[in-house]
């Protein structure tokens, strides 16, 4: 006689099931009785909506993957073929390419609003963590995928990205070498990226993105007004600001899917190559190794960091830089160490960096697809110093300063600056450039009077009472 | 938490049709993924239609074509050639070509071609897949009861000279004949009948 | 709805964000003062059936279009088989094959001063309808060239005219101009017409308009079907974001 399976409530198919695997216990953790805050904002749509672009992603990537050749003589051909000759082919590819930037729209809006409402704060440093390591991965990918069409741009941004490695001491020219599989980009490498593009990278990513949902799962969300739900909790257990996450999350996420989806098929439909933002003119010639596009610039999602990368004159130092930009982005649970969770309680100050750290982001990516013009490196220097100083300026929001603290951290801040200036433009004679490096040093100079000496001169830096229970 | 004045109804009419619309649309969503896997236009232009000259032929030769990366035989037969096919009725499978897949309606005779010099077939063995081979000539290693036609090595099935199949052979179906018709007395256009080109 | 207000906010910025990134890179050449502006419509298929016409005798005899495929061609802009064989097929090519070239690379880079003609399946893509435009209208006489004209937007390009019988051939009048830094540049005045081709000026910038049109399709023969489906597409999503909404609501009664 065979062991009785374990019993169960469930009946039927399901009963069998559940007797040998925990499907209604996992549909119930993870969804009916996952109890989320009741006050979910907008801002909450891009959790789920980064999960539908992914699933876009890789069901377009499938079937763009049957028809594409990973060869350099045919690669270019053979996306030309699924644009004309694969029926439906041109709306599998218009998906994919459409779909990598929104994944990006959808993670910086996600990202943000972490940032905003301080969702990355105990207990969800580890959640935070690994969704930075879901962007830099995505980062990857993307890196990776833009090689495939092998177009020109395709070609010579990867070759521009890719020597980046050269500037690393000693061992620059083995590890790109290494990387390429060649002395340029090439075949070789074009074979790894496919490789890479559509095997290694999506694993990890699925593996991360599983880890940040039960980890998030675990702690339970985050929510507008920065309040933990599972402190005040009914004679059941159950939170008493806190609601099943289905149904009425669900039905609120098929709302914002369908919302999503239209602004989508709008590009999709209408506007693939977004005035070559999504898709850059120059790659609609195949890749070139004689002859270099105008003007490379990135695609858009990238040129934030590309601009700190050519803020600074030194090649290492800026490659240094880059890298520092987006690291210093993992350590926020422990540099923003205010007990305060949301935007909506912290202080006047708070915000006001919060902003502007938003448009130093949008003005580094704008001057990230611009050449650079004199103006335009003084200007990129200027935003990539207020990207760093932000994160000084929200650890020393952590807590009430000494009115000495801010005077000196003022002075020492923008000593450094000027300093750097007169470093910088000793031996330069040109009375242009040294007007625009003096007359751009207002930019952080304002920024620093703004977030260190207003907590001194204003009460800008009151906070608010956070309440005990959620607020809407 | 729950009020009691919801309209449960009005709920439930609300979910069905979020369901069912949404299912429509994820459906219709399908349809370009399943459809981007038929033959593409490249693979269409592959297997356009083949035009072959047959006005250097020799009696009793086989050539060899390529339609839809298929083989395509022709075959131009001898008088006595065509003489063996009336007296193996009571050998063959199918000696009617009654199983209408295998042929256009053009071909569903004794001769199984439009001309009875000219066999037209495609090269492929209807139990799994080889090619057979053209053994034209009476006797030989297949015994003296051999009266000409193919054999396919991999299984043994063997066919007469119109693509007949012999009784209790592996191979259940005669060799297919492709759409094909003449365009003018020496050349053949594979790939389309009369009827199709004209349509 | 201070969602809607909220996306509303968004979608305003990202556009208004990409417009200004747009406008202030766009603009390259200041031709279209001498020859005006390309106006590209795809659904004039007259105009595409004339460009085809034109593509086909006059341009793919140097350039490939080796992505397109004369099938598609004619199913997309409606021509039959039978005229599309007769009228625009010279190669003894089929009706599924590529629209490629029998001349070959190496060739063409000999005849042509060591540049081979670009393939033209997405070139307009690359350069846009409004280059191509210019390009094909500003032919002029230079005997110092080894097909005696040169472009005004491509200098020293290495084409022949090949509308000269069409357009006539013209001579282009320059004057010295300073820049700002004081130093003198060879500027373009003016055209003048010394040859007269076979149409008029504006017949002829109606065949360049036709053939540029043409072009635009060439480079994605998508364009012509994916407004349409989209459109579609958008109709369903708004019915079903409206039921999907009114669920929301229904449940939403709970919460609030």
């Amino acid at each position: 006689m065979s062991e009785q399976p374990k019993s169960v409530e469930s009946q039927g198919l399901l009963g069998w099931i559940d007797a040998r695997f925990p499907l209604s216990k996992m549909m119930r953790e993870h969804l009916s009785e996952y109890y989320a805050p009741k006050n979910f904002n907008f801002w909450y749509f891009f959790g789920s909506l980064a999960l539908l672009v992914l699933v876009i992603q890789i069901l377009t990537g499938i079937f763009l993957t049957m028809h594409y050749k990973p060869d350099a003589e045919l690669a270019f051909a053979s996306v030309e073929h699924i644009m004309r000759d694969v029926n439906w082919g041109w709306l599998l590819r218009y998906m994919h390419s459409t779909g990598a930037s929104f994944f990006f729209i959808v993670v910086y809006l996600h990202m943000f609003r972490g940032l905003m409402y301080g969702s990355f704060k105990s207990p969800r440093e580890l959640i935070w963590i690994l969704g930075m390591l879901i962007y830099v991965a995505l980062m990857a990918e993307a890196f990776m995928g833009y090689l495939l069409p092998w177009g020109n741009m395709s070609y010579w941004g990867a070759q521009v990205i890719i020597n980046l490695f050269n500037t690393i001491p000693v061992f620059g020219e083995a590890i790109s070498e290494w990387l390429r599989g060649d002395f340029v980009i090439s075949d070789a490498t074009l074979n790894r990226f496919f490789a890479l593009h559509v095997i290694a990278v999506p694993l990890a990513l699925l593996g991360l993105i599983v880890a940040h949902i039960l980890a998030l799962h675990e702690v339970g969300s985050n929510n507008p007004d920065g309040v933990e739900i599972k402190k005040l909790k009914d004679e059941n257990g159950v939170p008493l600001d806190g609601i099943p996450f289905h149904p009425y999350y669900t039905v609120k996420d098929i709302f914002g899917v369908v919302v999503f989806l239209a602004i989508f098929s709008g590009v999709v439909f209408f506007w693939p190559e977004a005035s070559g933002y999504f898709l850059e003119h120059a790659n609609f010639e195949p890749a070139n190794p004689l002859n270099t596009p105008d003007h490379i610039a990135p695609i858009w999602y990238f040129t934030p960091f590309y601009t700190v990368l050519r803020a600074i004159p030194n090649p290492f130092g800026g490659f240094l830089m880059m890298c520092l930009a987006i690291i210093v982005l993992f350590f926020l649970p422990w540099i923003d160490r205010n007990p305060i969770k949301s935007i909506r309680y912290r202080s006047l100050l708070f915000k006001l960096n919060l902003w502007v750290f938003v448009i130093t982001f949008i003005i580094l990516g704008y001057l990230g697809l611009k050449p650079v013009t004199d103006l335009y490196s003084q200007l990129a220097l200027r935003f990539t110093q207020i990207y760093f100083i932000f994160f000084f300026v929200l650890w020393a929001y952590s807590k009430p300063r000494s009115s000495g603290f801010w005077t000196g951290s003022f002075i020492v801040l923008l000593g450094s600056i000027i300093l750097y200036d007169f470093f910088r433009s000793s031996g330069v004679d040109d009375p242009s450039i040294l007007a625009l490096t003096w007359w751009t040093l207002l930019i952080p100079a304002a920024y620093l009077f703004l977030t260190l000496l207003m907590p001194k001169l204003s009460n800008w830096d009151t906070e608010k009472e956070v309440p005990e229970r959620v607020t809407s | 938490m729950a009020k009691d004045d919801i309209d449960h109804s009005r709920r439930k009419t609300l979910t069905n049709s979020v369901a069912v619309v949404g299912g429509i649309g994820a459906a219709v969503a399908t349809w370009p993924f399943i459809s981007s896997m038929n033959p593409s236009a490249s693979a269409l232009a592959a297997g356009a239609p083949v035009e072959v000259d047959v006005s250097k032929m020799e009696p009793g030769q086989q050539i060899q074509e390529i339609w839809r990366r298929k083989p395509i035989w022709i075959i131009r037969r001898t008088p006595e050639m065509v003489q063996t096919l009336g007296g193996l009725t009571e050998k063959l499978r199918d000696p009617d070509s009654a199983e209408t897949s295998q042929q256009p309606a053009f071909a569903q005779n004794e001769i199984r071609s439009i001309k009875q010099e000219y066999l037209v077939l495609v090269g492929i063995c209807t139990h799994l897949g080889c090619s057979p081979e053209f053994k034209p000539d009476p006797g030989g290693d297949l015994g003296a009861a051999w009266q000409g036609g193919f054999y396919c090595a991999c299984h043994g099935s063997r066919f007469d000279l119109a693509g007949r199949v012999y009784k209790n052979m592996p191979a259940n179906k005669n060799l297919a004949v492709p759409p094909y018709h003449f365009i003018s007395d020496n050349r053949i256009l594979i790939g389309l009948t009369k009827d199709e080109a004209e349509a | 709805m201070k969602i809607l207000n909220k996306l509303i906010l968004l979608l305003t910025l990202f556009f208004s964000a990409t417009g200004i990134a747009w406008s202030a890179g766009g603009g390259s050449s200041d031709l279209d003062k001498h020859v005006g502006k390309v106006h590209i419509q795809l659904s004039n298929n007259a105009s595409l059936q004339r460009g085809a016409k034109y593509f086909t005798n006059y341009c793919l005899s140097c350039h490939s279009a080796e992505h397109s495929r004369y099938k598609r061609v004619a199913s997309d802009l409606g021509i039959p088989e039978d005229k599309m064989i007769e009228n625009l097929i010279f190669t003894g090519k089929k009706f599924g094959d590529l629209m490629t070239v029998a001349m070959k690379r190496e060739d063409a880079q000999k005849w042509f001063l060591g540049v081979a003609p670009p393939d033209l399946s997405t070139h307009t893509r690359v350069i846009g309808p409004q280059a191509v435009y210019e390009f094909l209208m500003t032919f002029y006489i230079d005997d110092s060239r080894p097909f005696g004209v040169n472009n005004l937007y491509l200098n020293n390009t290495a084409m022949p005219h090949v509308l000269a019988d069409l357009q006539g051939l013209q001579r282009g009048e320059f004057h010295m101009e300073a820049d700002a830094n004081g130093i003198e540049h060879k500027e373009f005045s003016q055209f003048e017409l010394i040859q007269p081709g076979s149409l008029s000026e504006d017949e002829y910038k109606q065949v360049v308009t036709d053939i540029v049109n043409f072009l635009v399709y060439l480079s994605e023969p998508a364009r012509l079907v994916r407004a349409k489906v989209g459109t579609g597409v958008l109709l369903f999503l708004a019915f079903f974001g409206v039921i999907a909404y009114f669920l929301k609501k229904n449940y939403w009664q709970d919460v609030h």
